[in-house]
This record gives structure tokens, C-alpha cells and sequence, in this order.
């Protein structure tokens, strides 16, 4: 640590108001099986450091991986974020960072079985076993992975911040690919695009019992292609977990990135339609729709005790009895409505630059059930699990397809369909919202690629989530 | 990143085969919002992935630390990682060496030395040319040097560099909302003409100030060239990737020699073009070439990588992904759709009614087989009427297929533009399209 406070310091002398570092050290194992056979497995190491630099109002930031050449090995990126920020800070007007009381600390995933522990062989097992089970004359692709790692991050700043802390991620998951010469469909457990992840141990993949859910995988790929299409109109939709887990974060997690508001993203990830004079001024959705931003959920994909500022991981509300309450902020932003940051800075790995990310923005627990839900609806449909997803530069329009769903009648669910799509703008969508379900029902989603910031950082977040039930909603749109 | 010590590391590995890829990435990228410089940073990262073969069965490991000793123990990673696995049936060898690349001037010194002072002059360029009009600029300056090696046991000893300068520019008049954007890609920083991508940015801005809605339905389309570019990124990965032909799960799965799109399009696959970011070689080492994938719409050509070429019985076409994008498939990264005829008065003139589009946001794809796929405009949307723009229309939503649109194309501009895309940059002409399906508005409420 002594050889990290010394860079600190040089940066001091150059010049730098304020600094401070990320010291990196992350080791992953990935194991990715397709049709029985091991397609891949990856054994990662990296090790790296990333110094911001605060001069005249700007920020410089320089980042490299290291090679043990010696203890000054890093100095060359004291002159280089130096430069950085001085160039940067030429543009005339200067920022402020809010006040923050350094802290020393430490903290640790709780972990029951660390991911790196575990033998290759039984992660092997558990994939080639749910593959067998998800055998059928109709599957022609099956495919599953399982991933884990181990990221150690020293926190350093001239304030006297020193928090060291350990991430341990799990996470995987299964999925089918059926055909029948006319048609392709996929089924994917526990969620798609590789799985659900959270900041847990390997108990986490035990929990989802791959092997146990490959069959319904299977028998659902399988029925899908004779399932009818999504009917086209205006109807009741309710949403499942992983399904509303990714509706949160689209049209609600990203809108409220209060960087993103005041245009830093513009011209890649677009801007908010949520600007800051709707802040306790906006009905976002009905009366029972509550979001929070917690970063202090045990095991959760996006949670932390600190961020990259050095700022206390925090629950805060988002929407509450459907009104609009808060941002996600930082240092640098919190003073653009008078407030001290929420600690929602991350950056991914060593080599970048901290933005503001969702920590684990969740739909909190309803009064109601998916049985009553469905009981209540006289004609729509339950969607489950993203096949497709877009919604607009400003986060209004939207529109999501999913693996799958079903037709309730008169109460009932009576038949599946398939290539379900629905459509929307945020606001009339949340203001629909007439029935949630209850805690029983409800459960954390890791999604752990959230896409933001330039070069390109992939973050982990969470998302807690029930069922919930929209009225109105334009449903089947394809061509 | 020493050459020896890779040289040595395959010579030691006890594997039948093994491969080495490194990547030496600097980076530094400017990126500014409302005419200043929130974020300037420099990157400066290696990594180093070692693949290994022991009796069929692979392992792999990655390492960012690039000494001897770290890139031993990842080899020994590798081996141990090996161990584990069952026997590849399909697993063959590792390529041979090939002809040695095409020198294709994809490294610029000027990029790889570029200052944070220069940069910061390109954004207070930026500024002042917004100012002229009370608009603000947010966008991204970026250049960036790359060095590769890709090596294996078979004799493979492939090294190469590339550089891209980027600018994109998006302005917005905080007094109406209105929005333009444009953006270019080169070798060479000093060829980057940042006034001019400024000015084009900001008249398109000045012609958004009045947005008017649009009602859902189909429409005839002038597509410019960055939404087309748009497409061709997505064609590439879930159409021409040879992994999803040879998966039964591309469009174009069994369709060598068929018409798949109107006859007014070639499209070529050309590394060495100097306006595309060329690369000499893949991820695996191979000499790159141009290959045309579709003739006056005729489907020619599956792409391959070693692996997929061998199982198939062919031979590498030259398209291997670096080891750890591999599993994605093997894709054409320089894509270019050839320029028609047209010149933008002209394409604009032969539309009655219809709208014009700058480039598409966030598309999503709905069903890879059938192309199909949903994303909306943004920075630049019109409504053509008589051959004219009349005036700007608020984002719309599509959710149309490809290939079927590329089947409807009425006139092919006679330029090209090129926006970075992984490891090359699509380049493609404007299109006109008979019929394209608008199938929502985004507007607040």
C-alpha cells in the first residue's frame, strides 16, 4: 500500500487538487459447454492500476496493466493524467466536487464456497448433466456456461481514503435451441443471455440446479414451435422476473443516471427524458409502483460497501407511491441539485474511468400474486425472458421481445405463444401498473453486462423483482 | 510484449499445438458534453491469451501481466485448464503459416503520438462552430494504437499494428431540443477533417428545430450511410457469421449461389481497403484478403475461420475472431456495400412522400433467421415531400428485416461513409427503400 500512497503523492507534487487510484487484482475461471462438449475454458489474471487526477476543475485519467518492473513502474501515469486533466480543464468552465469524509475500511463478498475453490470438474459436470437432460429430437442447439470470480480493489485517495475490498461473482446458466425446418425458438434458465449472477459463491449454482430445470428447458424449446404467435393488439400484459428485471432497468435504471441527464453520454448512450425540474415534480408510475437503488443487498449482483469515489454504498428510494424522488449521483453531479453524492460511481476493472451505474435498482414487493394477478385479467398475455430489447435515446420508447408466454382468458392461462413482442413509452407504461406481486414471489436478477460509457464498460447490476401487471399495453409487434 | 519471450513460451509448451494471441492496447479518448471536456483519459493495456491442444483437448488461458514469468504460468494454466477437457472430435490442428499479409498502411504515427492538447483543440473547434448557432457539442475524440501477435507451434509468427482516430459529433440547441450529428474514422489523425464533420453536425442540427410526429406504417426510406453501416454491423454478426451459416441459424444458411437481396448490391468483405481501418492479418495470424460475399445480390461466400474451415473440409477464409471472441463465430469486420449512382439531390428527388433517416439507435435484434430486427432514429430525422425535406419529424421507432429491405432498394447514393465497428469499419452508400416499417413515435406522453 506504502508504494501506492507514494504515486498519490507525486501527484500531489505535479500538481493534482485531489487524486486518487484503483489497485486491481482479479483471477476468473469460465466454463462454456455447447452439445456436451467443453467449447471453452478460460482461466483469467489481471492486474492493474487507474489514477484520476482532479486539477482546475477537470479530471485527468491514465490507467495500465502491470508487469512487476519495479515500485515506480506506474509513476509515468502521474505526468500523464496531469496532462490530461490540464488539457481537459482549458474549456473554461470548472466543476466542484462534493465534500466527502474519507473512510478506512474493508469489506468482503459473504461467501459460503469461494468460485475458485470449487473443482473445473464438478462445474463441468453440472453443465454436461443439464446438457444430457436437455437432449430432444427437436433441440439442435444446447448450450450453458458457468463463470466465477475473484476481484480485489484497493481504494486510495489524497483525502485519506483506504478501503480495500474483495468481490466474489457466480453466475450461469442454460438454454435451448429447437428447429423444425420451419421455425427456430430458444428457452434459457435461469435467465438468458448467460444466466442470472450474483455477488455470491458457488452455492449460488447449486441453488439453480441446472441439471433439475434442463428438462422443462427442453420441453418448452421443444413446444414453442407449434405455440401459437403472439396475438397483435391492446391488452393486459403481466411481466415475469427476469423479464420486468430488464423493463426496470431499461426504462427506469437508466433514465435516473443523473451523468447521463446533464448529457455525458449523449452522443453514445443518449440523454434522459427525466431532466432535473421533474425531480418530486413527476407522477413516473401509479400509486403502488416503489423503486429503490440499494447497493447494500447481501449477494446482489450490483452491490458494494463503497464505490469508486470512496462513497458508502447506500439504499436510497427512486419512485415512491409512483412518484419521482431521486437520482443515481456522484461527486461531481450531486452539486447540480444541491446534494452530497449517493455513492453510485463504478468503474469496471483497472483501466477505467469511474461513471455513475445502477447499483441494484429493484421493483419492490407488491400486496398481490401472479395467481391473482392472472385472476384478474379477463384477456392479455404473461411474457417471460428477453429475447430482444431497444428503447429510444432519450429512454421513452421502447419495445421488447421474449422467449416466451402465455395467453390468459377469462382468468386462466390457456395456451402458450411464441415471439412475443410488446411496446411502449415509460411513463404511461409505469402509470398502467395496477397490480405487483408479493415478497414471496420475489427475487434479485444480476445482469452483468449493463452497456454504458465510452470505451465501452460493461457493469454488473442488479435488479429485485416480482410479477407486475400493465393494463393497455400494444402487444405483438413483428413483421 | 517481447517477441522472444513468445517465441520461447511456444517452444516450451508440452501441447500438441499451441497458440498465442497478444494485444497491446493505447488508448486515449477525449469525451465532452456541452462544448467541455468531461473525460480524458489514457489507456494503456496488454493481455496476452495462450491456447493449448494436448490429444485434442483444449485449454486456454489470459493474463494482462506480459512478463516471461506470468506468461509461463498462464501456459501452465492452459495445460492444467487442457487436463480437464474431453477430446475435440473436431479439432484438427492449428493453421499453417500463410502468405505473408498484404502491407496495408493501417498505422499512422501521428495517431499513435497524438497529445491530449491536440485533442483538446479539436473540442474548442467544436465549441466555436457551435457557438455560431447557441448549440452545445457533446461527443468523443479518441485515438488509439494497437499492436498484435498472433503465433503458434505450427510456425505462425504474425505481428502487426493498426491505428483509428475517431470524432463524433452530436449537437443540440438547449432552446428547441433540436439535434445533428456526423462522425468519421481514419488511419491517420491529420486526415481527419474535424471542421467539416463539425459543420455537417451542426446543419443538421439547425434543421431540427421543429420536429412534427409521424404515424406508424410504411414508408419509403432514405437510409444515409451511418444507418446503413448500422445494418451491415448487424448482417455481419447474425447473417454472414460462419458459425451461424453453419448452424442452420443465419438467413443465409445454404444459400450460396441464391439472390438474397436486389440485384444493385455487391458487398465485399475488404481488409486491405485503406478507408476502412484495414487489417493484414485475423485472429489467428492468416493473411487477410477481400472476398465478396454478395454479387449484384447473388450469395457468394461463407466465411471461415481455421477451426469451422476444417470441419467443413474448406479452407480458411481469414476470419478468425482473437481466441477469446471465438466462440461468437467468424465475421467479415470490413464490410463494404458498393456506392451507386445517385448523388443525395437526386436520391431525395425521386421520393413523393417519405423520410429520411440519419442513423439508428440502440437496435435490438427480434428474429436472427428471418434478419428482423427494432431500433429507432435519432440526431436527424425528416419528412421528404417532393422531393424535398419539408421538416423534421420527432424519432421513430422500425422493426423491419434486413434482407427484406435490401430487396426493396429504388437507388444507391454514390458516396460511402465508414463508422468503427470492432476491428474494421463498415462502409456504406445511402440507400432509398420502397417500403419500410415505422412501427412507433417516441414522444414523452
Amino acid at each position: 500500500m506504502d508504494r501506492w500512497k507514494k504515486l498519490l503523492q507525486k501527484a500531489k507534487n505535479a500538481g493534482a487538487e485531489y487524486a486518487d487510484l484503483r489497485y486491481i487484482e482479479l483471477q476468473g475461471e469460465n466454463v462454456r459447454c455447447k452439445n456436451e462438449k467443453i467449447e471453452d475454458l478460460n482461466l483469467k489474471d489481471e492486474r492493474g492500476i487507474g489514477l484520476r487526477v482532479w486539477k482546475d476543475g477537470a479530471w485527468g485519467f491514465a490507467s495500465m496493466s502491470l508487469e512487476d518492473k519495479g515500485a515506480d513502474e506506474a509513476d509515468p501515469l502521474v505526468n500523464e493524467a496531469i496532462a490530461l486533466a490540464s488539457a481537459a480543464s482549458k474549456g473554461g468552465k470548472k466543476g466542484e466536487l462534493a465534500p466527502l469524509e474519507p473512510a478506512v475500511d474493508s469489506y468482503s463478498t459473504p461467501i459460503e464456497e469461494d468460485p475458485l475453490d470449487v473443482p473445473t470438474e464438478e462445474k463441468i459436470d453440472i453443465l454436461k448433466k443439464a446438457q444430457k437432460n436437455m437432449q430432444g429430437e427437436k433441440i439442435f442447439i444446447r448450450s450453458g456456461q458457468i463463470g466465477g470470480s475473484k476481484e480485489k480493489k484497493l481504494f486510495l485517495s489524497t483525502e485519506g481514503a483506504e478501503i480495500e475490498q474483495v468481490f466474489y461473482t457466480m453466475g450461469g446458466g442454460i438454454s435451448a435451441m429447437s428447429g423444425d425446418g420451419k421455425d427456430r425458438q430458444i428457452r434459457s434458465y435461469p435467465s438468458a443471455f448467460g444466466g442470472n449472477y450474483a455477488q455470491q459463491g458457488f452455492e449460488f449454482i447449486r441453488e439453480m440446479d441446472l441439471p433439475g430445470e434442463a428438462e422443462r428447458v427442453r420441453e418448452e424449446a421443444e413446444d414453442l414451435l407449434d405455440a401459437q404467435q403472439c396475438p397483435e393488439g391492446e391488452m393486459t400484459l403481466i411481466l415475469g422476473g427476469p423479464q420486468l428485471a430488464l423493463q426496470v432497468h431499461e426504462s427506469c435504471g437508466h433514465p435516473i443516471e443523473l451523468d447521463r441527464v446533464l448529457g455525458t453520454e449523449a452522443a453514445f448512450a443518449g440523454t434522459s427524458f427525466l431532466t432535473t425540474e421533474y425531480l418530486n415534480n413527476l407522477q413516473y408510475g401509479s400509486e403502488i409502483v416503489n423503486i429503490t437503488a440499494d447497493a447494500t443487498i447481501s449477494g446482489a449482483l450490483g452491490s458494494f460497501a463503497y464505490d469508486d469515489e470512496g462513497v458508502r454504498g447506500q439504499r436510497i428510494p427512486i419512485i415512491e407511491n409512483g412518484q419521482f424522488v431521486n437520482y443515481l449521483t456522484s461527486r461531481e453531479t450531486a452539486p447540480v441539485i444541491h446534494q452530497k453524492s449517493n455513492g453510485t460511481m463504478r468503474a469496471i476493472g483497472w483501466s477505467n474511468f469511474p461513471i455513475i451505474r445502477m447499483t441494484n435498482i429493484n421493483l419492490e414487493p407488491g400486496d398481490s400474486s401472479l395467481k391473482a394477478l392472472i385472476e384478474g385479467t379477463e384477456k392479455g398475455i404473461l411474457l417471460d425472458m428477453i429475447k430482444s430489447w431497444s428503447i429510444d435515446d432519450k429512454r421513452i420508447n421502447f419495445q421488447f421481445g421474449t422467449e416466451i408466454g402465455w395467453m390468459i382468458e377469462d382468468g386462466k392461462i390457456t395456451k402458450m405463444i411464441k415471439n412475443p413482442t410488446y411496446t411502449g413509452s415509460t411513463l404511461q407504461f409505469w402509470r398502467s401498473c395496477d397490480g405487483i406481486a408479493g415478497r414471496d414471489e420475489w427475487r434479485m436478477w444480476g445482469v452483468p453486462n449493463c452497456g454504458k460509457g465510452e470505451p465501452m464498460q460493461p457493469a454488473p447490476v442488479g435488479h429485485g423483482a416480482s410479477y407486475a401487471r400493465f393494463r393497455n399495453i400494444k402487444v405483438g409487434v413483428s413483421r | 510484449m517481447r517477441k522472444e519471450d513468445i517465441q520461447t513460451i511456444i517452444k516450451e509448451s508440452t501441447a500438441d499445438y499451441t497458440e498465442v494471441f497478444a494485444h497491446h492496447e493505447d488508448l486515449k479518448l477525449t469525451r465532452f458534453a456541452q462544448s467541455q471536456i468531461h473525460q480524458n483519459i489514457s489507456q494503456d493495456k496488454k493481455q496476452l491469451t495462450i491456447v493449448v491442444y494436448k490429444d485434442k483437448k483444449k485449454g486456454s488461458a489470459t493474463t494482462t501481466d506480459l512478463s516471461y514469468s506470468s506468461m509461463k504460468k498462464a501456459l501452465e494454466k492452459a495445460l492444467q485448464a487442457s487436463e480437464l477437457q474431453e477430446p475435440d472430435p473436431d479439432f484438427n490442428d492449428l493453421p499453417c503459416p500463410s502468405e505473408k499479409a498484404k502491407n496495408t498502411e493501417g498505422f499512422s504515427k501521428n495517431t499513435a503520438g497524438c497529445s491530449a492538447e491536440k485533442r483538446a483543440e479539436g473540442v474548442k473547434l467544436i465549441r466555436k462552430i457551435g457557438n455560431r448557432e447557441g448549440f452545445d457539442g457533446y461527443g468523443t475524440f479518441s485515438t488509439q494504437a494497437d499492436r498484435f501477435i498472433s503465433a503458434n507451434s505450427e510456425g505462425i509468427f504474425s505481428e502487426w499494428e493498426t491505428s483509428q482516430a475517431y470524432i463524433k459529433i452530436l449537437y443540440m440547441d438547449p432552446k428547441t431540443g433540436g439535434e445533428g450529428f456526423a462522425q468519421d474514422v481514419t488511419v491517420d489523425v491529420d486526415d481527419l477533417n474535424i471542421e467539416q464533420v463539425a459543420e455537417r453536425s451542426s446543419g443538421k442540427c439547425a434543421a431540427t428545430r421543429e420536429r412534427k410526429t409521424l404515424k406508424p406504417g410504411e414508408y419509403t426510406v432514405i437510409l444515409e450511410p451511418l444507418a446503413v453501416c448500422d445494418l451491415l454491423g448487424y448482417l455481419g454478426f447474425i447473417g454472414f457469421n460462419g458459425l451461424a451459416c453453419h448452424e442452420g441459424r443465419s438467413y443465409f444458411s445454404g444459400k450460396i449461389g441464391e439472390k438474397v437481396m436486389s440485384e444493385d448490391i455487391t458487398l465485399i468483405d475488404d481488409p486491405w481497403d485503406e478507408h476502412g481501418l484495414p487489417q493484414p492479418y485475423d485472429g489467428e495470424g492468416i493473411r487477410k484478403e477481400p472476398i465478396p460475399l454478395v454479387e449484384k445480390g447473388i450469395y457468394k461466400h461463407y466465411v471461415y475461420d481455421h477451426y469451422l474451415a476444417r470441419k467443413e473440409g474448406k479452407k480458411t477464409t481469414g476470419h478468425a475472431l482473437p481466441p477469446d471472441f471465438r466462440s461468437f463465430g467468424s465475421m467479415p469486420m470490413h464490410l463494404r456495400m458498393e456506392p451507386g449512382n445517385k448523388s443525395r439531390e437526386e436520391l431525395l428527388e425521386s421520393v413523393d412522400r417519405g423520410v429520411l433517416v440519419t442513423r439508428f439507435h440502440y437496435v435490438g435484434v427480434i428474429h436472427p433467421q428471418k434478419t428482423i430486427i427494432t431500433g429507432l432514429t435519432r440526431d436527424g430525422t425528416f419528412w421528404i415531400e417532393n422531393g424535398k425535406i419539408k421538416h423534421a419529424l420527432k424519432n421513430l421507432r422500425f422493426t423491419q428485416s434486413i434482407i427484406e429491405s435490401f430487396n426493396r432498394v429504388q437507388g444507391i447514393g454514390n458516396w460511402l461513409e465508414r463508422m468503427p465497428f470492432r476491428l474494421g469499419a463498415p462502409q456504406a452508400p445511402a440507400l432509398l427503400i420502397d417500403g419500410f416499417n415505422i412501427t412507433g413515435v417516441s414522444e414523452m406522453e
